[in-house]
């Protein structure tokens, strides 16, 4: 097959995808056995296609290939090659369902984006949705549907079609009319699964419904039935609050609206709008959250209860706050718990500050904790009188289901014949105890839907490939109750199907698509109309708006005030004390691969942990106290060894954790996990019982004397003490911090803070800008370091993935990173964070050594970097500063198959080895609207017309784009505020970036004698 | 040996007193190495001359290269005789970054009407009916670390004629101009001479009016229109 | 060999009655040529000589294997990171280049100086600083990441309208060690020339005296010639005089027009050339002894000549350790605490280990040549040479890596380690040195014999009158030669 031919193939096959008819013809013709076929191809080609990098150019020779223009035959309306479109879509994770935007580019889904229309999302988006596109191209995804005899085949298993499962069902499910059948899901907010599901159970005589989700917000929903009698989603009017305790709740990343809290927070938090609000944190581990808390309090996790609990005690019978109506809890209750050791020693001012705020304080407890303690939250901010004001609260009615141990019981029993499991992957992530696997075995027929070929899955007869959500249609529900929709940029690439479909066989007698199922689904909740057929025009006109908007308008409902029950609730046991022998087992999903379901995503695997800066693996987090007190250092192998359960992990000593804590981070060591997860981490389910799901006391940690090497991205933890003790004094200059107080006494306070310095001069002729001016602002007091720009940046640019050694080696490319330095105590530390980048310095230093001028000044006062001029001498990045230039060590994109090529952005070069690369404040982006400004009237850029991928990501609005000579804009004004500085202003290198401090909102009563070094200088 | 011992045979490096071995003498046709330099250095010049007309020459840059195109599409038929404009297929070139390449449709526009059963259009109706696309060959091939935008050269009033030629004349498509970083810098050095009213982008043929130097015309342009050619390396670099 | 050779060979008395020769032995012309050009034309080669370079050769070839896989695999196969992106390749790139300054300056400078003594050990210096800028010159361009498009440093005329960024230091560095290196070559071979002829003349195989023939570019040494000779080597010297300032500032400014804390630093040029002085008479003497031991050179290359250059070496070596001080002193008095920072760094952090190294190679151990005893001593001189080699190493490493490793920025702060390859890389690039020394010694007249003779008792107009230094340039009459010839 000659070179040319094979590329026209290719090129029909992406126009076909970009026509979205008859694909899966065509793949049948194109690529028998799945879309593998182009992984074959040579580099070169596809680089060719993906429009792509300067080394291509320079070893292609005088005259680089003939290259085919594939033009549609009918091209479809509305599309112009070349041209990205953006498409309303939802990504589901667990129960929460964030509305989004997805880019498709000539058909290919390439980016991630909030859906700024819908409230929940604002135009935001977490790490996870953006990083999801990704997981569209894993080329480790199943491919075909596998039929497996034996249990625990490991093998691949028998390929079968569609039509095979659809035969075998139509001959297998009736039998089951009779009883015997159970069906496992994953939770999910959609309406239309849990129709057909409802469906199941009226079909089905005896069928049973259950539910797993390994990371899982029930606790939060049985806390809401103790104290209002039903299931209810709590509503946080976070930027109402005044005085706002997390209590393990981590809510500006965890909770199920974490993006509109952040958003919120941040909005309550603007010195100067005058509304500072004061966040107290009670956790174990050091969260986002604990990041920006005024105030946090280091607690062992099962401390937490009762440090809630002595809260109200302290509130009720120490500043007399009267118990609501229908209080679960009587003042005699709260007796023992007053003055408890788990509140600390500063409960007493918490509890005052929090009576000064009345009807606007919000308590909030994360998913972890009991639901008596969620109850308890929901008591004392009734009696507080923030609801209403602060939190309200969104009843509705949850299907009852059985969880994971009660199907484990019921298969044991062998009460099931046929298991159905939708998505999910028990098998790895089912409590430990259950032995779930085995109990499998007990079902005749076990069926497993799922994105990959999993542990599951070889324990079933039947593997069906799932469809990636950027391939199916669907519909979800938000947590303020919004109806979402779901819909396809892309034909299923390996022939996946959705959830929904393979439901309709079971319920259907003509089995319906997820086209249809949606359509049918979205017809009964906007009740335009039922089941509308094609060709009605009043619902074809609503479920177009529907789809284009990706959610029903008006659906969004209001949180209303629930009445206390008065179901008495019980209090916790007093927590035992712990010590080196008997520590604390904290078990969390973690921040990059969640439950182990992105453990194949090489974005979220290379993505630092914004705490710990860890890659690529997780760890047991140790305070340094404990560390020395085991004896045991950073990167030590241990044994944890929990309720008779043993595993082993590296031992990682975290400033911040709370003494004999250890937490350890679900989602790694997955045994099942593809090319990209394979060796990364620990699998911590090992740990995970059903009676202890999220870990407690009695924990052994013994030294195995074996060492494991971490990959982190910033070096704190093994620095010697010249370091250390510079790193103290340098960084209160570079991370600036002061208290409100003191920033209303002396706004200029920041001045103070960085070198002194003589009046600067130039050695060069300085430039000048008559056109824009580019620059950016970051808010440090709004910066959470949620990570978001990291991977937003990440998908924009086309920036490597490197792998884990290579990150050990610090040879990461991330354009964008977030320094975290941790002051003062190092047992309860201060955390201050700063996201970098390169600041567009207009005196550059980069710029000046260059011998081949590969980075030159722009007009606008960009330091502009031609990859295809670069010869790599890195002299720049030596000179720069703040060493934001990242080099190609290699050829990072060697070896990335031609599936994975799919998610490159076309309108970024892929950089070649041995080329500089660093942060273009995505100088794509700035051309594009110069040409459509000038397309559109020839007009001025107006602000706003550009936003960088960090800043278009941004949940907290932190990051501020635009042109510095326009007055108007919003970051020439940032520019003014008071407490706005540069980065290492001293250089006199003049950055385009600039810094807003970070305002601190201290208690006076308890700032008095924790004196915190953020405001030491000055 | 020592060095005085030379110095008495004036010159020439004979015998020695003490060994007997005859030493090495530079052959007499050394002596005309002076003329065989001057020749080598002749030879250099050529070489040099036949180096820079290498490296200049038309053929480098890829100009005049007209591949054979899978369909026989004349332009100088569609655009020179019959005057169709260029957006006629060329429909996105306005608004964004490609012009495009029409899909086979809009040559079905006419002839499913004209010329049905010419044989030169069976590629094309075999693509209409089938849905395969028509494996055209591209001609103005611009490495693939370069961005160049159609719609803000066409927004900005720079005529097709400048960078593809004169395609009304063209049986077969050749690429004209040599699209090398140095002459795109010429023209966004220099660009009055190449500016026009938009209304005229897509004229073959035309010139300022009553005989006005193109140069002072396009200098009124960019104030008009506030035409300002960026030489900032990210404006096709990114 | 003569009897007693301590006291006869020790010419290094002070003794104001009595002056020093510089060639001991009662050589005479004749002697002098048969010393040296019998090395390469009578001696057989010494089964050593055939050890040590089937030794180097290897090395070469590791050097050369390295290289190849660097350019098929990339910059990563070496220990760089963010923030470290110059290493081993950088130092070693210095520490090359500084070796090869002593050729040049024994050569030009004492040569305008009139120091007579240089003239035993000036061609040695000279091959040797040829071969360390070889050394030198392969690195800058390995280390870049795109080596097929290093041209693009050159100004050359091109269809981008690009020239190259006249203002990066790197640019200056290709010019300054351009040039030098061509100097450099052009002088030490038009001193070679008389010596080619010399052993033309004496060669017995008829492919010898074809080649020395050719390279002696018919030499003959008529009145004409001598006269043309002094006079091109005059220039030459006048010329390589201030390369050998030049080259070793321009280097210094790739370091000191950066803004690095530990880089940016103005006393770079001075300190930069003292101290490739300083390394490369240490080189010169780390080969010179041993070579004189094995070729019986004890005569021609005398103690004498030694204890000067270990004057030299004292000397300079005391520069060093001032600009050391130096470095602390602004560091503090200039009252940047990033660049107060760098320093304690240095001393104190992670790479301190190495700093201690340098400083007690460079500024301790040379100090011991205050006791003449010592000065004078093969054996401790040669030890403290090979010292002052690895001192002025960790030198340049220090410099590099370690200002690199801790820059503004706490969270970008980093360790760097070198691999496998930036090890063999180095070792081989040693080989690769020591190859062209070994051929150099074997195939070339190794001491100037000529220019010897001219600071010879014998070649003075009056000698057996009175010592006085004749000045050597012009022709020396003819009687004067008579008297040494046999």
């Amino acid at each position: 097959m000659s070179d040319s031919s094979q590329k026209r193939d290719f090129w029909r096959s992406l126009d076909e995808l970009a026509a979205g008819s008859e694909f899966s013809r065509l793949q049948e013709q194109e690529f028998p056995g799945g879309i593998e076929a182009p992984d074959d191809m040579s580099r070169r080609r596809f680089l060719q296609i993906m429009g792509a990098s300067a080394a291509l150019a320079t070893l292609a020779g005088c005259r680089w290939p003939e290259e085919k223009i594939m033009p549609y035959a009918q091209r479809p309306e509305g599309t112009d090659p070349g041209t990205p479109r953006q498409f309303a879509t939802t990504f589901e994770m667990g129960p929460v369902a964030l509305p989004v935007l997805a880019t498709s580019y000539d058909g290919r889904p390439i980016k991630i984006d909030g859906n700024p229309e819908v409230p929940l999302s604002g135009g935001a988006t977490n790490v996870f949705a953006q990083a999801s596109v990704l997981g569209l191209y894993n080329p480790d995804r199943s491919q075909n549907i596998l039929r497996r005899n034996q249990f625990g085949d490991s093998s691949s298993g028998a390929k079968a079609t569609w039509d095979d499962f659809g035969t075998f069902a139509v001959g297998h499910f009736p039998r089951l009319r009779g009883g015997g059948l159970a069906v496992l899901t994953e939770m999910t907010t959609s309406p239309a699964v849990w129709d057909l599901m409802g469906r199941i159970g009226q079909q089905y005589r005896g069928a049973k419904l259950y539910y797993h989700e390994p990371v899982c917000r029930i606790n939060e929903m049985q806390g809401a039935r103790l104290a209002f009698g039903t299931p209810a989603r709590s509503q946080l009017a976070v930027d109402k609050a005044e005085v706002i305790v997390d209590f393990d709740a981590n809510f500006l990343q965890d909770h199920a609206s974490s993006l509109r809290n952040s958003r919120r927070f941040a909005k309550g938090r603007r010195p100067e709008s005058g509304h500072m609000n004061r966040l107290y944190v009670f956790e174990n581990t050091f969260t986002i959250t604990g990041g920006m808390a005024d105030h946090r309090f280091p607690t062992p996790a099962s401390h937490i209860p009762a440090a809630v609990w002595a809260l109200a005690a302290e509130l009720v019978l120490g500043e007399g706050l009267p118990l609501p109506m229908g209080a679960g809890v009587s003042r005699s209750d709260l007796q023992g718990w007053r003055g408890h050791s788990a509140g600390g020693e500063h409960i007493a001012a918490l509890a005052k500050d929090l009576m000064a705020n009345r009807g606007a304080s919000l308590l909030v407890a994360g998913m972890r904790q009991s639901p008596e303690t969620h109850a308890l939250i929901h008591l004392l901010n009734q009696a507080l009188g923030n609801v209403g004001q602060t939190v309200s609260y969104q009843p509705f009615d949850m299907a009852k289901l059985g969880d994971i141990a009660d199907l484990t019981k019921d298969l044991k029993s062998g009460a099931v014949d046929t298991l159905l499991i939708l998505g999910g992957n028990p098998a790895y992530d089912a409590p430990a105890d259950l032995g779930f696997g085995a109990a499998m075995q007990k079902a005749g027929t076990r069926i497993h839907v799922s994105l990959n070929d999993d542990a599951t899955s070889r324990l079933c007869q039947w593997h069906l490939p799932r469809a990636h959500y950027l391939e199916g249609w669907g519909d979800a529900m938000g947590w303020d109750g919004s109806y979402l929709a779901v819909q396809p940029l892309i034909r299923p690439l390996f022939g996946g199907k959705t959830v929904t479909e393979v439901l309709s066989v079971l319920v259907d007698e003509t089995p319906r698509n997820a086209y249809a199922v949606a359509r049918d689904s979205f017809a009964r909740i906007s009740g335009a109309g039922k089941s509308a057929p094609e060709g009605n025009d009043r619902f074809e006109k609503k479920w177009r708006r529907f789809i284009h908007d990706g959610v029903l308008q008006g659906s969004a409902k209001r949180g209303e005030p629930l009445a206390l029950t008065g179901t008495p609730l019980a209090a916790p046991r007093a927590p035992g004390d712990l010590s080196a022998q008997s520590l604390e087992l904290s078990i969390h999903h973690d921040q990059s691969v969640f439950d182990g379901r992105f453990c194949d995503n090489a974005w979220l695997q290379e993505m630092p942990d914004f705490m710990t800066k860890l890659t690529w693996d997780n760890a047991a987090l140790l305070s340094p106290a404990t560390a020395v007190e085991l004896g045991v250092g950073h990167g030590d192998l241990v044994d944890l060894e929990f309720a008779g359960r043993k595993q082993a992990i590296p031992v990682y000593v975290l400033p911040g954790q709370a003494r004999y804590s250890v937490s350890v981070m679900l989602g790694y060591g997955k045994p099942d996990s593809g090319r990209v997860g394979q060796g990364s981490g620990f699998n911590a389910y090992t740990l995970r019982t059903s009676g202890a799901l999220h870990g407690g006391a009695g924990l052994k940690l013994t030294k195995t004397g074996a060492t494991y090497k971490l990959a982190t991205t910033q070096d704190h933890f093994a620095m010697d003490t010249v370091g250390a003790e510079e790193i103290q004094k340098r960084v209160p200059g570079l991370v600036r911090q002061g208290d409100l107080e003191e920033y209303r006494e002396h706004p200029e306070f920041v001045d103070h803070l960085g070198i002194h310095h003589p009046p600067l001069e130039s050695l060069w002729k300085e430039w000048d800008y008559n056109g824009y001016k580019w620059g950016m602002s970051v808010d440090l007091n709004a910066c959470n370091g949620c990570n978001a720009c990291i991977i937003g940046c990440q998908a924009e640019n086309n920036i490597a993935v490197v792998g884990k050694d290579e990150v050990a080696r610090g040879r990461e490319m991330s354009w964008i990173r977030l320094d975290r330095y941790f002051l003062g105590d190092a047992e309860d530390p201060e955390c201050a964070q700063q996201p970098v980048a390169c600041a567009q310095c207009e005196l550059a230093p980069c710029e000046e050594v260059c011998p081949v001028a590969a980075t030159m000044h722009s007009s606008e006062g960009l330091n502009t970097m031609v990859y295809n001029r670069c010869v790599g001498t890195r002299y720049c990045s030596n000179n720069c500063p703040y060493k934001v230039r990242r080099f190609n060590w290699f050829n990072n994109f060697e070896d990335l198959t031609a599936t994975q090529r799919l998610v490159l952005n076309p309108d970024v070069t892929v950089r070649a080895r041995g080329v500089m690369e660093k942060c273009t404040y995505c100088v794509q982006r700035i051309e594009k609207a110069r040409v459509a400004a000038r397309v559109d009237g020839n007009r001025k850029i107006r602000d706003g017309d550009i936003t960088p991928a960090c800043a278009q990501t941004c949940p907290t609005d932190a990051i501020v784009f635009g042109d510095l000579n326009d007055p108007e804009s919003r970051v020439a004004k940032l520019r003014k505020v008071p407490r706005s500085y540069d980065l290492l202003a001293y250089l006199n290198i003049k950055p385009r970036t600039s810094y807003m401090a970070r305002i601190r909102n201290p208690n006076p009563q308890i700032a008095a004698h924790t004196g915190h070094p953020g405001s030491e200088h000055g | 040996m020592t060095r005085n011992d030379n110095e008495f045979q004036d010159g020439t490096a004979s015998g020695s007193g003490t060994t007997t071995t005859d030493k090495f003498v530079f052959p007499r046709w050394t002596n005309r190495l002076r003329e065989i330099s001057a020749v080598a250095a002749l030879g250099g010049l050529v070489y040099a001359v036949v180096l820079v007309y290498g490296v200049f020459s038309p053929e480098t840059s890829a100009m005049g290269y007209a591949p054979t195109q899978p369909v026989s599409y004349s332009h100088a038929l569609h655009v020179g005789a019959m005057g169709i404009d260029c957006r006629y297929c060329h429909t996105s070139v306005e608004t964004t970054a490609k012009a495009n390449i029409p899909p086979t449709s809009t040559c079905m526009n006419c002839h499913s009407h004209v010329r049905t059963e010419s044989p030169k259009l069976e590629l094309v109706r075999k693509s209409a009916e089938t849905g395969e696309p028509i494996p055209w060959v591209r001609v103005h091939d611009l490495p693939d670390f370069v961005y160049f935008n159609h719609a803000g050269h066409i927004q900005s009033g720079v005529g097709c004629v400048s960078c593809h030629g004169r395609i009304d004349r063209m049986e077969v498509v050749a690429q004209d101009k040599p699209l090398t970083m140095g002459w795109c810098l010429g023209c966004h050095r220099n660009p009055e001479p190449n500016l026009r009213p938009k209304e005229f982008v897509t004229d073959m043929t035309w010139q300022p009016p009553n005989g006005e130097d193109p140069a002072d015309l396009g200098a009124r342009l960019m104030k008009e229109h506030g035409i300002a050619p960026s030489t900032d390396c990210a404006t096709c670099h990114r | 060999m003569k009897s007693s050779a301590t006291d006869y060979l020790n010419n290094t008395s002070d003794d104001p009655r009595y002056t020093q020769e510089l060639i001991l032995g009662g050589n005479d012309f004749t002697s002098i040529t048969e010393t040296v050009s019998d090395i390469v034309l009578e001696r057989k080669t010494p089964l050593a000589w055939y050890v040590m370079f089937t030794i180097t050769a290897g090395l070469t070839g590791i050097l050369f294997l390295m290289i190849g896989y660097l350019f098929l695999t990339g910059v990563g196969v070496w220990g760089l990171n963010n923030p470290v992106g110059w290493g081993w390749a950088i130092v070693n790139f210095v520490f090359w280049v500084g070796i090869g300054h002593a050729g040049t300056l024994i050569s030009a400078i004492l040569f305008l100086l009139r120091q007579k003594w240089r003239t035993s050990i000036n061609r040695f210096a000279e091959a040797m600083t040829i071969f360390a800028v070889i050394c030198a010159g392969i690195f800058p361009g390995i280390h870049v990441g795109r080596v097929w498009v290093v041209w693009w440093l050159f100004p050359i005329p091109n269809f981008q309208n690009m020239w190259p960024n006249f203002r990066s230091p790197l640019l200056w560095d290709v010019f300054a060690v351009g040039t030098y290196a061509t100097v450099s070559l052009l002088f030490w071979y038009t001193g070679m020339v008389p010596d080619l002829a010399t052993l033309r003349d004496r060669a017995k195989g008829r492919l010898q005296q074809i080649i020395y023939g050719v390279l002696s570019l018919g030499w003959v040494g008529s009145h004409r010639h001598w006269h043309r000779y002094e006079k091109a080597y005059l220039i030459l010297a006048g010329l390589a005089t201030p390369l050998v300032l030049s080259v070793h500032s321009v280097v210094s400014f790739d370091f000191a027009t950066a803004q690095l804390p530990g880089w940016h630093t103005t006393i770079f040029p001075p300190y930069f050339v003292a101290g490739a002085v300083f390394s490369g008479f240490a080189m010169v003497g780390t080969i010179l002894i041993p070579a004189r031991q094995f070729f019986g050179l004890k005569e021609i290359i005398s103690l004498h000549h030694l204890e000067n250059m270990n004057k030299i070496i004292l000397a300079t070596g005391s520069m060093v350790g001032f600009a050391y001080a130096t470095e602390f002193f602004i560091a503090w008095y200039g009252g940047n605490p990033t660049e107060g920072f760098a320093f304690v760094n240095r001393a104190f952090g992670p790479y301190a280990w190495a700093y201690w190294i340098m400083v007690t190679c460079n500024v301790v151990t040379p100090q011991l040549f205050w006791f003449k005893k010592l000065r004078t001593s093969i054996p401790v001189m040669w030890v403290l040479y090979i010292f002052v080699n690895i001192g002025m190493w960790f030198e340049r490493f220090v410099i590099t890596v370690s200002s690199l490793s801790r820059d503004f920025l706490p969270s970008s702060w980093a360790y760097y380690r070198p691999t496998i390859v930036d090890i063999l890389t180095f070792l081989g690039s040693w080989g690769l040195f020591f190859t062209l020394v070994l051929l150099f010694i074997r195939f070339l007249p190794m001491v100037a014999m000529a220019e010897v003779k001219t600071v010879m008792p014998i070649a003075d107009p009056h000698s057996g009158e009175r010592h006085i230094v004749g000045d050597y340039h012009g022709d020396i009459p003819e009687h004067v030669r008579r008297k040494g010839h046999k």
